[in-house]
């Protein structure tokens, strides 16, 4: 996945602590972007980020939910600004 | 009714968005929308993944009371499931998968039927209904 990769190389060159992944513009989550999402949370925490899922749409959460999918290893927020929060709290 | 082919990922997001124009025109709500797409994308998937490649139909039906829906058929001519009971339990997966494609697309439909002999392909039909 060119995703992970450039997420890997971007984590490695700024140490950056957290990474925040908008998915406002996503219409659905399948096991398989679901499986990105937390492959995602796995290759950051390797770096030391955590990851926060912001913007999910309400459709997608009942769906995720009815569909059995846990988003493990990652934080969800309602948006970019409260995703912030959770990163900042962090010591 | 829509026949589309599913042989590669590019196709398994066409039938996305086809099963997504049919539900919206049908009345069925943005949730009922988003859990028919995100079921067609499992069993989509499935097919390209474990049936080597097939067919998705695209069907607008209606029932004895007179509610719309959205009947789906995925068919391939791949290996077929030996043990159908274990294949639709949750976290089940012959491959690096979550193991939750067909139990998961059962739960977000109103009815699911499948139907697969091994050597000779596997076969599913799901329905959504408005409300």
């Amino acid at each position: 996945m060119r995703l992970q990769e450039d997420l890997a190389d971007e984590l490695s060159a700024t140490g950056a602590r957290g990474v925040i992944i908008d998915i406002t513009a996503v219409e659905i989550v399948d096991s398989f972007i679901g499986r990105m999402l937390t492959t995602i949370g796995s290759v950051s925490r390797l770096f030391d980020a955590e990851t926060v899922i912001v913007g999910m749409r309400p459709a997608v959460a009942i769906t995720l939910t009815e569909l059995g999918l846990s988003l493990n290893g990652v934080r969800t927020a309602m948006n970019a600004e409260k995703g912030l929060e959770i990163l900042n709290g962090r010591s | 009714m829509d026949e589309l082919p599913i042989r590669s990922g590019d196709d398994v997001v066409r039938v996305r968005q086809s099963v997504r124009v049919a539900a919206a025109d049908n009345g069925l709500s943005l949730v009922d929308q988003t859990k028919l797409v995100t079921a067609a994308s499992e069993l989509a998937r499935n097919t390209l993944v474990h049936g080597g490649g097939g067919v998705a139909r695209v069907e607008v039906v209606k029932s004895a009371n007179g509610r719309n829906g959205v009947k789906l058929y995925f068919t391939d001519e791949g290996p077929g499931i030996a043990d159908l009971d274990l294949a639709l339990t949750d976290g089940w997966s012959t491959g690096a998968g979550l193991g939750l494609g067909l139990s998961g697309a059962r739960r977000l439909v109103d009815e699911f039927e499948l139907t697969s002999l091994p050597g000779a392909g596997t076969s599913v039909v799901v329905v959504k209904w408005s409300r």
